[in-house]
């Protein structure tokens, strides 16, 4: 039986892995120009970008372990998707990931959804992780990774009942907005 | 710099992200790994200027930014006591940009100065201008390379009387309370041209001084007269500043401007726009 703790283990130690957001540099021109410009080596990316997809398909598929527990599972098809999704919403976003990244975490709260099934399932992780993103620069990264989730996660259950678009577009969109005005009555 | 492949820079930065979130987020925005990106990088290097005449030992990188970051507030903490020690003794001759950037500028440095995530940011202007241009350096670095300057300014500007400075910058603009020139610079030619003319200081200028002048440097091209200056110069620092290498290195920044100036100004009888007498 796998307990909290063992779970929060297995995240923690996913999160070391250094080099598995590395291709985002290589993305970034703007970066390597820096490091070009400061003397700094640049090569030898390949290697440094299989062995982060690798890390974060182990480290997603490890979640199973909990998502088992609510008839979901993710294929190792499904992760490799889930990454590639991760890598081009990053970049999309234009954001940087130095850790283990957010998918585990999001898999871990979302799992126990009513809304989710084995048959949304990678479609809904996808625009999660992708609505994640967004809002983490839409609110200015005021709010914590576990406080945006713990937020999308109750309106998900609740207000939404399910529906992503009315997530995205009418919830996470008028928090944004307070928040950025400052006119955010409740404390999340 | 010596060169620290990614795989050795990725966790030092990846510990200041750490830092940066308090380990609450996974992810920031590119601007943000960019600038924790370059305050490893400028800490590395603090570090390898200290370290270059000792040896080119090549430190783990993270090593490397501690010792460099621990520099960087050794270096803070030295540019405040020079402050600290110029600052009751600082006269900006009523020039305002000179007065707000030395007693309002720096002081929001120290305070708005982030040595952890953005030790590069030089964060202010320094919109009074020093003879010697600061280049190629930011954050603490420059700051400390910019009250130097200002420091060799005030030992040169004190030996003369505020009055008498403050007539000079009024006889060469008399807004010169408002204007953004470099206030040494216009001191430092009136006295190399008396010094040139061998007349008083505090005589009238004479109309015949600048006729003089002109003469004399109609003779000469730029290399004599700025030779001639930089002589002018060194008896000047050896006379009154106990033959401060620093200063005069300083102060002969102005000087091949200056010769080239004169010339040109000779050419066109405009003397008066370049020197007061």
């Amino acid at each position: 039986m796998l307990t909290f703790s063992s779970l929060y283990f297995i995240y923690i130690t996913t999160k070391w892995h250094f080099f598995q957001d590395y291709q985002l540099f290589k993305a970034r021109s703007i970066i390597g120009s820096l490091y070009r410009k400061e003397g700094v080596c640049v090569e030898d990316y390949e290697f440094m970008e299989v062995l982060s997809k690798q890390n974060q398909i182990a480290a997603i598929l490890e979640m199973n372990q909990v998502t088992n527990r609510f008839g979901l599972e993710l294929t190792k098809e499904d992760t490799r998707v889930l990454v590639e999704s991760r890598k081009e919403e990053l970049i999309k976003q234009q954001r940087v990931e130095f850790k283990g990244g957010i998918l585990p975490k999001l898999i871990f709260i979302f799992c126990d959804s009513a809304y989710i099934d084995q048959n949304n399932l990678v479609e809904t992780l996808k625009r999660l992780q992708e609505i994640f993103y967004f809002y983490k620069n839409e609110t200015l990264d005021e709010l914590s990774d576990d406080e945006l989730l713990d937020f999308m996660k109750e309106q998900y259950e609740t207000v939404c009942f399910g529906d992503l678009d009315y997530l995205e577009g009418t919830i996470l969109k008028d928090y944004a907005q307070k928040m950025r005005r400052g006119i955010l009555d409740d404390k999340l | 710099m010596i060169n620290y492949e990614m795989k050795d820079l990725i966790p030092v930065v990846t510990n200041l992200v750490d830092r940066y979130t308090s380990k609450e987020s996974t992810s920031v925005r590119m601007e943000v790994a960019k600038q924790l990106l370059g305050a490893v990088i400028y800490c590395i290097q603090q570090n390898e200027e200290d370290f270059q005449v000792a040896s080119r030992q090549k430190f783990e990188a993270e090593a490397a930014y501690q010792q460099g970051y621990e520099r960087v507030i050794e270096k803070v903490k030295e540019a405040q006591a020079i402050y600290n020690t110029m600052i009751p003794r600082f006269c900006a001759y009523d020039n305002e940009n000179y007065q707000t950037t030395v007693t309002k500028g720096i002081p929001a440095f120290f305070i708005h100065y982030d040595a952890r995530f953005a030790p590069q940011d030089t964060i202010i202007t320094m919109d009074y201008p020093t003879i010697t241009p600061i280049i190629n350096q930011s954050g603490i670095q420059a700051i400390s390379k910019y009250l130097e300057y200002i420091q060799y300014e005030q030992t040169f500007l004190s030996i003369l009387p505020r009055d008498y400075v403050c007539d000079i910058l009024y006889r060469f603009q008399c807004d010169y309370t408002e204007q953004f020139f470099n206030i040494c610079r216009i001191i430092l030619r009136h006295v190399l041209v008396h010094m040139l003319l061998d007349t008083k200081l505090n005589e009238d200028n004479q109309k015949s001084d600048y006729i003089n002048l002109r003469q004399l440097i109609l003779q000469k091209d730029a290399v004599w007269i700025k030779e001639r200056m930089m002589h002018l110069l060194e008896q000047l620092i050896q006379q009154q500043f106990d033959d401060d290498h620093s200063l005069k290195a300083y102060l002969q920044n102005d000087l091949k401007d200056f010769a080239i100036e004169l010339e040109m100004a000779a050419k066109f009888n405009s003397l008066k726009a370049v020197v007061v007498l």
